[in-house]
C-alpha cells in the first residue's frame, strides 16, 4: 500500500527542516526523507558558532542551530523517514510517485501531492578545478575535512595548504590549527577573498595564517601521499606565471572552491535552471517550471547565511502544502530580469497576480562600495534602496511587495548601480 | 621454435650470453652465412635510417638477433626517434638504450611489504602481472589441472594499463593487416560476448564511427572496407553520408562531412573486466598475490630456475611475462633481451553521466589518417557503460614508466576534442587520469615463448588495442604455456570441475524494484546507501572486501562496486566508504589507503595525544 | 605602538589603523562609530568564543561538539583547547549542558552543542 502525503520534503537540513515544519503547520501531513541516520545535514559538522543571528537572535553553532529544528519538527506530525534514499521520481495523478530505498523497508513508493527538495549542494572537487600533477591522497574539499576532524575525530593531515578562500575553508584553517596541525597559508586565485571577512580576521589573522590572493596551485606532488604543491601567481586572466612558481612541501591540501547546489534528481523531469545559481528556475513561492516541485536552502542557490536558508525553507513549505490545496491561482508566470551589477536574483520569476511581500536574495556581480538597488516595471519605479559595501561573497536580502507590480506590465527589471557621483 | 645467432655452434647447450646457456637447435652453416651476410645490410639499414633522421650519435651494435642502440642524447624525442628509425629494418627487435642527459631511468616501484609469505613455494604456472592480459591468461590456465599463481606489484590488480584505458573494445579496423595486433584484436572482440556473458560483466557494443574532417575523406570508403575484409572485422561495416551520421548522433559537430561505421565496436570497464578475470581463475584455484614484485631470477640451463620477490623466492613450471611496461625488464631478468619498450603516455577525461543523452556511439575524428607520425590511434568520444562519456586519449612519448601525472598542455589538447560533440563543454568534466602505453618499437605485440629461455611465455609490448585483444592472447599463451610444460613433462589436463561463470557484485541500483527489495529483505545493508551519486550500497561495497580477490582500498572499492566514481568525486561518501572498510576488515581506520603503500587517508585521530582523561 | 586591524562590525571592513597607548587609543581608518569601539576591544583584549569538540566513549558518535560559555580571551584559547582536550563524555546530553565547570578556574564552562543518545544500562 503506498502511502500517501500532501507534501513530501527531501532532505532534513536547514532548509528542509524548516519546509516540513511550515508545511506541516499549513495543515498539509508532511514526510521528511533524510539519507543520512541524523537530521541536521550540513550543519551537523558546522561545529563553529554564528548561525541564527537573524533567526533566533542569537549566536549560534550549527548543531545548536539544526537541534532547534529538529526539535520543531518533532513536535509536529511529520514523518520521517532516516536513512532513506530518493532514487526517482514520476508525475502521476497532478502529484509525484516518489520511490525511496532504504534498509528497513527495501523499495517504497510515496505518493506526494508536492514536493519540496531540499537536498544542499555538493563541492566543488579538484578534478573541477583542473588541478594537474601526481594523483596521490591528502587531498580533501574543506567539508570533507570538516567531517573527518569534527564528526569522525580524525586528522587529515599536519602541514596543510588551503586552496580557495571560501567561508568552509577559512573555517578548516583554523579548525586545523586549534587541532594541531599547521596551515601553510590559504591562496585564492581571485583578486578578492571570497569567505566573509569577519573569518578572514578570526580565522586567518587571529592565527597568523598568511593568506595570498592572485595564487594558485598548479602542480601536485608525491606519488602515495601528497608531499607538496606547486603554487604561482597568476596574471588578470588568472593564468599562472610560471615564473613564479614556488614549491611548498604539506602533506594535506584542502580545497574551498566553491558549493553546487545538488539537483540531479531534477533532470529527468526536464526542470529549468538556472545556469548562475545551478539551481532551478523558481518564482516568488520556490516553485520551479515543474508544477508541483519546490525548491529551496542551498539547492535552490548557495547561500552564507544559514537564516536564509531556513527563511526559503518556510516559504517552499508553505506554499507546497498550499498547492496541495489548490490555493495558488496561477495567470501568468513572468521572469524578472536583472540588469547592472548583478550576479544572479532569486527569485527568477514571478507569478502573478500575486500578494504580499518576499525576500528577493541576490549577489552583486563585482564589490560596490555606495549602491542602489532598483525594481522598475517599465518606467514605474516600483522599489528603490540604496545599499553599501556590497560583495560577491555576502548575499543580500531585499523584500519587495508583489501587490505593486502590475500583473499585466511591463517584464519587471531588478538592477543594482552606483548611487550617482558616488565611487567605491 | 627458431632464432638466430653469430656464431656458428653445434647443436647443443652453449653458454651464448653470459650467464645464460641456451639450445641450439640445427642451423647449418650454409644458412648461418647468409644470414651474416643478412645481418650486415640490416645493420647498415639501421644506421642510413639513423643518419637521415640526423641522429649520428648514435652507436647501433648487433647482439643475437636484435639491433642495441646506444650513446647520449639532449632530448627524449630524439632517442624515441632511434628507436623507431632502427624498426622494421629487419632485426626481430630494437634495444634502446640511448641514454638522455638530464632523464634517469625510471626504477620500478616496489611494495613496501617484505616477508616470505611465497618462499620456497612452487607452481606450474607464474603469472607476473596482474593487467588485463595476466589476468585472461590465468582464468584460461585454470581450465587445466595445474598449480597456478599471479603475481601482481600493485596494491590491487589493472592498477597499470589495465585501469587506465578508454575501456574499448576495437573491432580491428585500426592496425595493418598482417599484423598479430589486427588478428588477436579481431579475434578478441568476437570473444568478449560469451566472455561477459559468463563473468557477468557489462559488454555493450554501441559500434564506432570513424568521422571525416573533408569530403574527400569519402573517397577512402572502399578503402576502409577492403581493410576491414583483410582483416576479418566483424558486423555490417560501412561508410555513412553526412546526413545519416546526423541522424545516428543528432548532436555530433557540423563540421563532419560523412564518416565509416564499425558496428562490432563494444565497450567495458576495463578493470572490472580485469577484476572478473582474476576472480573466476581464483574460484578455479588459481593464487593471486597482490603486493608481490618479481626482483630478480636465476635461469640455470636455459630455464628458469627460480623468482626472486619480495615476499621470498618461488619455482615454476613455467613463467609467463605480462608485466606490462615492465615486460622488456623481465625478459632481461630472465636473461632474453632482445627488445625494449617505451612508456607513451595517454589522457583520459570522463564525463558527468548528465551527457549520456548525447551521444549513441563511439566517434573518433582523426586529423591525418594513417599518419606514421602519431602511433597510437587518435582518440575520441567513448561512451562508457556506465553512461559516462569519456574523451581522449592523447598520445605523449614519455620518459616516465609509471608517470601517471596529468598536465595542463596535454589537457587542454584532450579538451580539443569535445568539440566533436556540440553539447560537450569542459564543465562537464568530473575526473581524468592518465596511462602509459607499453610500446616496443616494432609497434606490435609481442606473442610467443622465448627464443632463449624455454619456460619463458611473452605477452609483451601488449599497447592499444590490448584490451580488445585480451581474450584470444589470453588463450594463445595459456596454450603456449601449456606446451612448454608438456615438454618438460608435466602432464597437463583439463579440469573437469572448470567453472566459466563468476558471480558478480549485484549493482543494486540496476535491479527491479521487486529484486531490489528481495535482495535488502534478505540483507539490510543493500537499502543503505553510502554513495549518492552512483547508489551504491554498503551491501556491495562489503561485497568488494570479500569478493574472491578482494578489494583492500580506497580505489579498490571504486573500480569494483563505483563509489566515489561519481560527480562528487567521494566528497560525499569518503568517509562512509572508510568506516565501512574499517569495521569489515577489522582494521583501524587510519590504516585505510587510497591505493596502497604509504596513501594513508587520515592520519590519526584527533586529541590523539592527550593521555590523562577528565571522564564525565 | 602601532597596528592595523580589520573592522569586521559591518561588511565593509575597513582598515583601522591603532596607535597610542591603553589609555588613549587613536583608531583612524573607520567610516563610522562602531569601528571605534570594535578596534578598543581588539587591541585592548580581543574576546573570542571558542568551538571545538570532545571525545564520547559512544561506539558510533565518537565526538561532541561543545563550546564555551562565554567568549575568552584569544591569547588563552590555546590553553582552552589543552584542558578541553582531555574531556571525554560517556553520557547521554543534549545542547546547553553544562560538560565541565569552571574550566582554568576562569568561571567559563563548557557546553554541548550536540547531542549525544547513550542506551540506558
Ligand atoms: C561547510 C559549510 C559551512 C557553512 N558555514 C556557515 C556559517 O558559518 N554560518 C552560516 O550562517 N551559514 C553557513 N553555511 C551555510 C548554511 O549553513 C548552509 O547553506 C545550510 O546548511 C544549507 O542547508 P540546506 O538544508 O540547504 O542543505 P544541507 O544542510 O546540505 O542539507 C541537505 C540534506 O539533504 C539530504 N539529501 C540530499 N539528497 C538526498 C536524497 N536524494 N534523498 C534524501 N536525502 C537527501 C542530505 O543528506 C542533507 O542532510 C555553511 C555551509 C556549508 C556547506
Ligand atoms: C590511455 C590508454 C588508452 C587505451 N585505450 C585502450 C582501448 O580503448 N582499448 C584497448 O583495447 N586497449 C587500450 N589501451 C591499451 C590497453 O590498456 C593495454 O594494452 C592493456 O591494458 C595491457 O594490459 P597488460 O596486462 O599487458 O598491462 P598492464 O595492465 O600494465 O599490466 C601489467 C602489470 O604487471 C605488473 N608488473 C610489472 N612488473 C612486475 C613485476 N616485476 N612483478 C610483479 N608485477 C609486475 C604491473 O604492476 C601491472 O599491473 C589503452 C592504453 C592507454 C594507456
Ligand atoms: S568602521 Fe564602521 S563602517 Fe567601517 S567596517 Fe567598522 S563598522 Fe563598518
Amino acid at each position: 500500500m503506498k502511502q500517501e502525503y500532501d507534501v513530501v520534503v527531501i532532505g532534513a537540513g536547514p532548509a528542509g527542516l524548516a519546509a516540513a515544519v511550515a508545511a506541516s503547520d499549513k495543515g498539509a501531513t508532511v514526510c521528511l526523507a533524510e539519507r543520512e541516520e541524523r537530521m541536521g545535514g550540513i550543519l551537523k559538522q558546522c561545529i563553529h558558532d554564528g548561525f541564527g543571528l537573524i533567526r533566533f537572535k542569537e549566536k549560534l553553532t550549527g548543531p545548536e542551530y539544526a537541534w532547534r529544528y529538529e526539535n520543531m519538527v518533532k513536535e509536529r506530525p511529520v514523518d520521517f523517514l532516516s536513512r532513506t534514499f530518493l532514487t526517482t521520481m514520476k508525475p502521476e495523478n497532478g502529484g509525484f510517485d516518489l520511490s525511496f530505498v532504504n534498509p528497513e523497508k527495501g523499495v517504497f513508493s510515496v505518493y506526494a501531492g508536492s514536493l519540496v527538495m531540499a537536498m544542499g549542494c555538493r563541492e566543488r572537487t579538484d578534478r573541477q578545478i583542473f588541478l594537474h600533477g601526481e594523483r596521490p591522497s591528502g587531498i580533501f574539499t574543506a567539508g570533507q575535512a570538516q567531517d573527518f576532524i569534527n564528526l569522525k575525530g580524525y586528522m587529515p593531515g599536519h602541514k596543510c595548504v588551503i586552496l580557495g578562500s571560501g567561508d568552509i575553508g577559512l573555517i578548516m584553517a583554523r579548525r586545523l590549527t586549534l587541532e594541531g596541525a599547521e596551515v601553510q597559508g590559504v591562496y585564492e586565485i581571485g583578486s578578492e577573498p571570497s569567505g566573509l571577512t569577519r573569518n578572514i580576521v578570526q580565522c586567518l589573522e587571529d592565527y597568523n595564517i598568511p593568506l595570498q590572493l592572485e595564487t594558485t596551485v598548479t602542480e601536485i606532488h608525491g606519488y602515495d601521499r601528497l608531499e607538496g604543491v606547486t603554487i604561482c601567481r597568476v596574471d588578470k586572466n588568472k593564468i599562472p606565471r610560471r615564473e613564479t612558481a614556488v614549491r611548498i612541501d604539506c602533506d594535506c591540501l584542502i580545497l574551498s572552491v566553491g558549493l553546487i547546489p545538488e539537483n540531479d534528481i531534477l533532470k529527468p523531469l526536464s526542470v529549468k535552471m538556472d545556469p548562475v545559481t545551478k539551481g532551478p528556475v523558481v518564482d516568488q513561492n520556490l516553485e520551479t517550471s515543474f508544477p508541483g516541485i519546490f525548491s529551496c536552502g542551498n539547492a535552490l542557490h548557495v547561500n552564507d547565511l544559514v537564516d536564509y536558508v531556513s527563511e526559503s525553507g518556510h516559504l517552499a513549505g508553505e506554499r507546497a502544502a498550499l498547492y496541495g490545496k489548490k490555493k495558488i491561482q496561477v495567470k501568468r508566470r513572468i521572469t524578472l530580469n536583472t540588469a547592472g551589477n548583478i550576479q544572479y536574483a532569486v527569485p527568477q520569476n514571478l507569478t502573478l497576480p500575486a500578494k504580499g511581500t518576499v525576500p528577493l536574495f541576490f549577489r552583486p556581480l563585482r564589490s560596490m562600495g555606495k549602491g542602489v538597488a532598483i525594481l522598475k516595471q517599465g518606467e514605474r519605479i516600483i522599489l528603490k534602496k540604496n545599499l553599501n559595501w556590497l560583495k560577491p561573497s555576502e548575499m543580500n536580502r531585499l523584500p519587495i511587495d508583489l501587490s505593486l507590480i502590475d500583473p499585466d506590465g511591463m517584464t519587471p527589471v531588478f538592477s543594482l548601480e552606483n548611487r550617482e557621483g558616488v565611487h567605491a | 621454435m627458431f632464432f638466430y645467432i653469430d656464431r656458428w655452434y653445434k647443436p647443443g647447450y652453449y653458454n651464448l650470453s653470459g650467464n645464460t646457456t641456451s639450445l641450439v637447435v640445427n642451423v647449418y652453416q650454409e644458412d648461418f652465412i647468409s644470414m651474416k651476410g643478412q645481418m650486415k645490410r640490416q645493420l647498415r639499414a639501421v644506421r642510413r635510417s639513423l643518419r637521415n633522421k640526423k641522429l649520428k650519435f648514435v652507436q647501433v651494435v648487433q647482439k643475437g638477433n636484435s639491433v642495441h642502440l646506444s650513446g647520449t642524447a639532449d632530448r627524449w624525442e630524439q632517442k624515441v626517434n632511434a628507436g623507431f628509425a632502427a624498426a622494421h629494418k629487419g632485426f626481430k627487435g630494437v634495444v634502446n638504450d640511448i641514454d638522455v642527459r638530464g632523464v634517469v631511468d625510471t626504477e620500478m616501484r616496489l611494495p613496501a611489504v617484505q616477508d616470505s609469505l611465497l618462499e620456497g613455494r612452487s607452481f606450474d604456472a607464474v603469472i607476473v602481472g596482474g593487467g588485463v592480459i595476466g589476468c585472461a591468461v590465468a582464468r584460461e590456465l585454470s581450465r587445466q589441472n595445474i598449480t597456478i599463481a599471479l603475481l601482481e606489484k600493485e596494491s590491487d590488480l589493472a592498477m597499470q594499463a589495465s585501469g587506465r584505458n578508454d575501456g574499448m573494445i576495437h573491432p580491428g579496423f585500426a592496425a595493418s593487416p598482417g599484423t598479430l595486433k589486427a588478428s588477436y584484436n579481431v579475434r578478441g572482440n568476437r570473444m568478449y560476448t560469451k566472455l561477459a556473458e559468463e563473468l557477468g560483466f557489462e559488454l555493450k557494443r554501441p559500434g564506432s564511427i570513424i568521422l571525416f574532417k573533408s569530403p574527400l575523406m569519402n573517397l577512402l570508403k572502399p578503402i576502409f572496407r577492403r581493410r576491414c575484409r583483410k582483416n576479418g572485422v566483424d558486423g555490417n561495416y560501412r561508410g555513412l553520408s553526412a546526413e545519416e551520421v546526423r541522424k545516428m548522433e543528432p548532436y555530433v559537430t557540423e563540421s563532419q562531412k560523412g564518416g565509416f561505421f564499425l558496428p562490432s565496436a563494444g565497450i567495458v570497464s576495463p578493470f572490472r573486466v580485469t577484476i572478473a578475470l582474476a576472480e573466476n581463475a581464483a574460484q578455479n584455484g588459481a593464487e593471486i598475490f597482490l603486493n608481490t614484485a618479481v626482483t630478480s631470477m636465476d635461469v640455470k640451463n636455459g630455464r628458469i630456475s627460480r623468482i626472486q620477490t619480495n615476499r621470498g623466492s618461488l619455482q615454476c613450471g613455467v613463467l609467463i611475462n605480462a608485466a606490462g611496461i615492465w615486460g622488456d625488464k623481465l625478459s632481461e631478468m630472465a636473461g632474453d633481451r632482445f627488445f625494449s619498450l617505451h612508456g607513451r603516455k595517454g589522457t583520459d577525461a570522463i564525463l558527468d553521466i548528465e551527457c549520456s543523452f548525447y551521444q549513441n556511439h563511439i566517434l573518433g575524428m582523426p586529423s591525418i589518417l594513417g599518419s606514421k607520425k602519431n602511433h597510437s590511434k587518435g582518440g575520441g568520444l567513448v561512451p562508457c557503460v556506465e553512461g559516462n562519456i569519456l574523451i581522449g586519449p592523447t598520445s605523449e612519448e614519455v620518459p616516465g614508466r609509471e608517470d601517471y601525472s596529468t598536465d595542463s598542455e596535454n589537457f587542454r589538447k584532450l579538451l580539443g576534442q569535445l568539440s566533436i560533440n556540440q553539447e560537450l563543454k569542459p564543465v562537464h568534466i568530473i575526473n581524468y587520469y592518465s596511462g602509459v602505453r607499453a610500446a616496443s618499437w616494432e609497434e606490435d605485440f609481442i606473442i610467443e615463448p622465448s627464443g632463449k629461455i624455454s619456460n619463458l611465455i611473452l605477452a609483451a609490448a601488449i599497447q592499444s588495442p590490448g584490451l580488445a585483444s585480451a581474450p584470444a592472447i589470453g588463450e594463445d599463451v595459456a596454450r603456449m604455456a601449456v606446451e612448454s610444460l608438456r615438454v618438460a613433462g608435466v602432464k597437463v589436463i583439463k579440469k573437469k570441475n572448470f567453472n566459466p561463470r563468476r558471480k558478480a557484485i549485484p549493482a543494486v541500483k540496476d535491479l527491479s524494484p521487486e529484486e531490489r527489495s528481495a535482495l535488502i529483505r534478505k540483507d539490510p545493508a543493500y537499502g543503505e546507501i553510502l554513495c549518492r551519486c552512483e547508489e551504491v550500497s554498503r551491501g556491495e561495497i562489503r561485497d568488494a572486501l570479500v569478493s574472491s580477490v578482494p578489494a583492500s582500498t580506497v580505489d579498490g572499492i571504486k573500480r569494483r562496486v563505483r563509489a566515489g566514481a561519481g560527480r562528487c568525486h567521494g566528497g560525499f561518501c569518503l568517509s562512509r566508504v572508510i568506516m565501512v572498510m574499517a569495521e569489515e576488515l577489522g582494521i583501524p581506520i587510519t590504516n585505510i589507503t587510497r591505493k596502497g603503500g604509504s596513501s594513508r587517508i587520515l592520519l590519526h585521530e584527533t586529541k590523539e595525544n592527550v593521555s590523562d582523561e577528565t571522564g564525565i | 605602538m602601532h597596528k592595523n586591524i580589520t573592522c569586521i562590525a559591518c561588511p565593509r571592513g575597513c582598515l583601522l589603523t591603532v596607535s597610542g597607548e591603553a589609555e588613549d587609543l587613536i583608531i583612524s581608518g573607520n567610516e563610522c562609530r562602531k569601528g571605534i569601539e570594535y578596534g578598543r576591544q581588539e587591541i585592548l583584549e580581543p574576546l573570542r568564543m571558542l568551538t571545538t569538540t570532545v571525545r564520547t566513549t559512544h561506539p558510533v558518535y565518537t565526538r561532541l561538539p561543545v563550546r564555551l560559555s562565554r567568549e575568552v580571551p584569544l591569547e588563552q584559547i590555546p590553553e582552552f583547547m589543552k584542558v578541553i582536550n582531555q574531556v571525554c563524555v560517556s553520557r547521554t546530553c543534549i545542547p546547553g549542558d553544562v560538560m565541565a565547570v569552571n574550566l582554568l578556574e576562569s568561571e567559563v564552562d563548557l557546553i554541548a552543542t550536540g547531542e549525544l543518545y547513550y542506551e540506558k544500562g
